[in-house]
C-alpha cells in the first residue's frame, strides 16, 4: 500500500535552525570576545615588556650617567692624545728636513788642496713658498706646502793654480767622506785669470762649482 | 534588503550579530588606541635601550683602555717635549731676539764677532692627516758675523750639539782680505707655532 508523502512546515523564516551543531550566533560572540581579551592579552603583553625595557634604559643610564665624569675625562685624554699625536707628525717632518752641516764643512775645510783658495762657499736659500694657487689667486692660501722636499746644492767659489787641483778637489768632493751628503759636482764655470796675483807667479784659475746635496726632505 | 535580512532574523541571532558587531569594534578599537601605541612605545622604549646599552659598551671600552691612552699620553709628551724645549717663541715680539739669546754665547765662544740677527717670513711645514688643530712651521732667523771658517764651523758644530733641532737653512762664508774676518751669513731655522686649522 503505497502511502502519501506529507511534509508540513510551520516555523517561520526566523524560526529556522541550522543543522550545524556549531551554532554561529553562540560562535560569533565567542570569537568577538575573544578578540577582545586577546586584545588585551597582547596589550598587557606590550605594557609588561614596555615597562621591563623603560626600567632597563633607566638602569644603563643612571650607570652612563655614574660614569660620565670619568669617560668625559678619558675622552678628553683621547682628544688631547690625537691632537698631540697629529702636532708630532708635523714636527717630525720638520725633523726629517733637519740636516747636519757642521761635519761636512769641517771635512771639506780639511780636503782644500794647498794650492787652492776658497772665496766664497754658500748653500743658497731655497726660493719662496708658493701657498697660493696660481690659477686662482684669490683663494686663502694653503696651510701647508704640497711637496715635502727642498733641493740643496754647495756653490763654491775659489781660485787655483792648476786645472788639475780643481779636478782633484771634485773628485775629493764626489768621494767617500760626502757620499752620504754631497751628490755629483758640476762646474758652472771656470776661467783663468787676466792678471796674475804677484808678478812672475802663474796665472790663477777662477771656478765655481756646483755640489748637489741631499735634499731637504720634510717626512717622517 | 540588507534591513528585511536583519528583520527576518530571529531575536537570538540578532541579538547575537548586535554583540558580535560590538565587541569587533570594541577590538578593533583596542587595537587602534591601545595596542598599536603600546608597540609603538615598546619598539620605541626598545630603539633607546640598544642606544643607551651601546653608548654604556663604547664607555666601557673606553675606560677598559684608560691606562693605555694614559700610558700614550704620556710617551707623546715625551716625544714632544725636544720639540716643545727648542721651539722658537718671539722675545719682545722679535723671533730674531730669541734667537739672539740662544746664539749668542755660543758665536762668542766660536771667536766670532758683530753678530748681528734678522726676522725672517716663516716657512709652512707640509701638512699631516689627521690635521692637528695647533699648527707648526719653520721660522728662519738670518744670522750675520765675522770670523774665521774654522769658527764658523765650530759655532755649527756646537749649535748641531746642543740644538739639534736648529736647521741650517743657507750659508754664505765670504772671504774678505782678512783670513780671521770672513763675512759669515746663516739662515737658521726653528720649530715654531704656527696657526690654526679651525
Amino acid at each position: 500500500m503505497k502511502r502519501a508523502a506529507f511534509h508540513l512546515n510551520l516555523l517561520a523564516e526566523s524560526e529556522k535552525l541550522s543543522s550545524s551543531p556549531i551554532r554561529l550566533r553562540v560562535m560569533l560572540p565567542i570569537l568577538a570576545l575573544l578578540a577582545i581579551v586577546g586584545m588585551a592579552v597582547w596589550w598587557g603583553t606590550l605594557t609588561t615588556q614596555l615597562v621591563l625595557a623603560r626600567a632597563k634604559t633607566s638602569d644603563v643610564r643612571s650607570e652612563l650617567a655614574a660614569k660620565k665624569d670619568a669617560h668625559d675625562e678619558i675622552i678628553g685624554g683621547m682628544t688631547r692624545a690625537n691632537e698631540e699625536s697629529a702636532q708630532l707628525k708635523q714636527l717630525e717632518f720638520y725633523r726629517g728636513g733637519c740636516v747636519r752641516w757642521g761635519g761636512t764643512f769641517a771635512t771639506i775645510a780639511e780636503m782644500v788642496p794647498v794650492r787652492m783658495q776658497l772665496a766664497r762657499i754658500e748653500i743658497p736659500e731655497p726660493p719662496p713658498q708658493m701657498l697660493r694657487d696660481p690659477k686662482n689667486p684669490k683663494r686663502p692660501p694653503l696651510l701647508g706646502p704640497t711637496n715635502d722636499t727642498e733641493s740643496v746644492s754647495v756653490v763654491m767659489t775659489g781660485r787655483a793654480a792648476r786645472d788639475t787641483t780643481i779636478v782633484s778637489f771634485m773628485e775629493s768632493l764626489e768621494g767617500a767622506p760626502f757620499t752620504n751628503r754631497l751628490g755629483r759636482v758640476t762646474v758652472k764655470s771656470v776661467q783663468q785669470e787676466p792678471q796674475p796675483q804677484k808678478r812672475g807667479e802663474p796665472r790663477l784659475i777662477a771656478f765655481e762649482l756646483e755640489c748637489r746635496a741631499t735634499d731637504r726632505r720634510f717626512a717622517e | 534588503m540588507n534591513s528585511s535580512i536583519f528583520q527576518n532574523m530571529a531575536p537570538n541571532a540578532r541579538r547575537s550579530f548586535i554583540v558580535t558587531v560590538l565587541l569587533g569594534a570594541a577590538s578593533a578599537m583596542a587595537y587602534l588606541f591601545a595596542v598599536q601605541p603600546a608597540e609603538e612605545a615598546l619598539a620605541k622604549a626598545r630603539r633607546e635601550y640598544d642606544e643607551a646599552a651601546g653608548k654604556l659598551q663604547m664607555v666601557n671600552a673606553n675606560l677598559r683602555n684608560a691606562p693605555a691612552n694614559k700610558e700614550r699620553l704620556v710617551s707623546l709628551d715625551a716625544a714632544l717635549k725636544p720639540f716643545r724645549d727648542e721651539m722658537l717663541e718671539p722675545l719682545l715680539g722679535s723671533c730674531a731676539m730669541r734667537a739672539k739669546s740662544i746664539l749668542e754665547p755660543l758665536a762668542a765662544g766660536a771667536g766670532l764677532s758683530n753678530m748681528d740677527y734678522a726676522d725672517m717670513s716663516p716657512r709652512a711645514l707640509p701638512l699631516p692627516r689627521p690635521l692637528p688643530v695647533q699648527l707648526h712651521r719653520r721660522q728662519p732667523v738670518r744670522f750675520t758675523a765675522h770670523g774665521s771658517y774654522m769658527g764658523a764651523i765650530s759655532f755649527l758644530l756646537r749649535l748641531e750639539k746642543e740644538h739639534p733641532l736648529v736647521a741650517l737653512q743657507s750659508l754664505s762664508i765670504s772671504a774678505t782680505t782678512e783670513p780671521e774676518r770672513q763675512q759669515i751669513e746663516m739662515v737658521l731655522e726653528w720649530p715654531a707655532k704656527g696657526g690654526r686649522s679651525k
